[in-house]
């Protein structure tokens, strides 16, 4: 069986479009994989059905499902699925350091992703408005993007602690500058009734 | 205030006596407008919002959309130069190109597509009428519609050119959608570019395929010298939409010579009316030149280390003639 953990690429063939798991949450014994409505559901944040199946985004033939549609949240753009039995659920992301509890994120944080297209890359928030996060590329980093499409989903985490901070919903790249845009993950996982499942 | 001059509408018979008061009414009410809107002073023109709450979201592509884009976009999928503020896209993928619209300027920033057997040499003609639409993929507002350019004094200019689809009518079908057209001076759309399209294609269909990339350029020479340049310059735009009229096209054409090489040339052309007889040699530049001006990056994938030497002999060394009929070396 499949093994899954933070930072890992999905689809679910309903809304056909790739993104990335944010991490693995728990609800009593039940395992969920974290990601955005846009990616889990649907891209254009109409309704899904529950037990819609969720494939990691390496099994091109979508052979063995890792995961179930279960809670969506349009209007956050949240959502999570129900890990199968038999998968195996890690906690944390992958590439990263085992993680702290989740934070509220607060301007100035120097934050880390792992996401489906763009691979490891950092930045640092610079604008929260309730739940709304902007984060841009560190002063003087240089290559790639700082996301890209198919990173929807992942989480950005505190560097300084390790605690999850984000939950990745796109980019604003209209500008000179490309910032990421997300969503406070505490309020995410508030409201999808979940807590991360931590390494203890 | 605006008045229609009095005795302008004296007439001398009794007949157009009597229907004065009519007629001055109803030339009242058709120029009256006219004449105001002759005399407004403002005009409305559009702007990248600088602090905007717009958000993109960062799902991937389709499996169809990725093998699409391997298909059409030879060297990756053009980019933004970093730091060029290009303002919001939206990426369109259908079969037969590939295009990044601009949601301010209402026509594409690149258009890419693959000329090849699977395209070229079948029998479809020009659709007549022909099916110009607005684009469903992309919301209102945010488009160009077929109002902005009636009575413009423009033609809808094909980026991916219609007569390279004539095999298959619903991918010709798709290049008419507005998203694949910028506003163009008709004799340039319909002979010299024209004739530039029918020398692509005929080097592709000679060279068993080719990639083209095509856009539009906002560009005035005077910014490419210190002395002249100022940091700004006037563009023209059509319709209730403010569709963007590029100041250039340009097209980018890679393939394969007969050495079996890959080989590069492309061409930056002046929106404006040519001669009958142009010599295209005169249009050819650089890729680089013409990235260095549109802030798009047109092959990122040539960027990888490995290469460097493809980079440097597609991108920055330029034919000094233009390729024979049967295509390059």
């Amino acid at each position: 069986m499949p093994r899954i953990q933070g930072g890992m690429g999905i689809i679910n063939p309903k809304a056909n479009r790739p993104g990335t798991i944010g991490l693995i949450a728990a609800k009593g014994a039940s395992r969920y994989l974290v990601s955005c409505y846009h990616v889990l559901c649907r891209p254009d944040l109409t309704a899904f059905q529950k037990g819609e199946p969720i494939y990691l985004a390496a099994d091109v033939n979508q052979a063995v499902p890792v995961a179930r549609a279960e809670q969506g949240l349009a209007d956050l753009d949240a959502a999570a699925a129900l890990v199968v039995d038999g998968v195996e659920a890690f906690a944390g992301i992958i590439g990263l350091a085992p993680l702290a509890e989740p934070a509220e994120p607060e301007e100035g944080m120097t934050v880390v992703k792992v996401g489906h297209a763009t691979g490891k890359t950092e930045g640092q928030i610079c604008r929260v408005e309730a739940d709304d996060v902007w984060i841009e590329p560190l002063a003087g980093a240089a290559g790639g993007p700082i996301s890209g499409g198919g990173d929807s989903g992942t989480v950005w985490v505190w560097k300084d602690t390790w605690a999850p901070v984000v939950l990745h919903t796109g980019t604003n790249d209209t500008g000179v500058i490309p910032y990421a845009r997300g969503l406070s993950l505490l309020r995410a996982l508030d409201s999808l009734g979940l807590k991360i499942l931590s390494d203890g | 205030m605006l008045r229609i001059a009095p005795g302008a509408l004296k007439m001398t018979t009794r007949i157009y006596q009597r229907r004065t008061p009519f007629c001055c009414a109803l030339l009242a009410i058709s120029i009256g407008p006219l004449l105001l809107v002759s005399c407004r002073t403002t005009t409305e023109q559009v702007r990248i919002a600088y602090f905007t709450r717009f958000q993109k979201a960062e799902a991937g592509h389709t499996p169809q959309e990725e093998a699409i884009l391997k298909r059409l976009c030879l060297f990756g999928e053009p980019q933004h130069a970093s730091g060029w503020p290009h303002g919001p896209t939206e990426e369109i993928v259908r079969e037969g190109y590939v295009l990044e619209h601009s949601l301010a300027d209402k026509i594409p920033l690149w258009v890419c597509e693959h000329l090849g057997n699977e395209d070229l040499g079948g029998s479809l003609k020009r659709p007549d009428p022909e099916p110009f639409k607005p684009d469903p993929k992309l919301p209102p507002g945010s488009r160009a519609e077929l109002k902005d350019y009636k009575h413009s004094g423009y033609d809808r200019g094909h980026q991916a050119p219609s007569g390279d689809e004539t095999k298959n009518q619903s991918r010709q079908d798709a290049t008419y959608f507005l998203s694949n057209m910028v506003p163009q001076i008709g004799q340039f759309n319909q002979h010299a570019w024209e004739q530039l399209e029918e020398t692509v294609r005929a080097w592709a269909a000679s060279r068993g395929g080719a990639h083209v990339i095509t856009g539009p350029m906002f560009y005035d020479l005077k910014e490419d010298d210190p002395h002249t340049a100022t940091g700004h310059f006037t563009i023209k735009a059509i319709g209730k939409d403010h569709v963007a009229v590029p100041t250039h096209l340009y097209k980018i054409v890679v393939l394969r010579g007969k050495g079996g090489q890959w080989r590069s040339i492309a061409f930056v052309m002046k929106n404006q009316k040519y001669p009958k007889n142009v010599d295209y040699k005169d249009f050819i530049q650089s890729i680089r030149w013409i990235e260095d001006r549109t802030g798009i990056n047109f092959m990122p994938g040539l960027d990888k280390p490995e290469n460097a030497a493809l980079h440097q002999q597609l991108e920055r060394k330029v034919p000094t003639e233009v390729w024979p009929a049967d295509g390059p070396e």
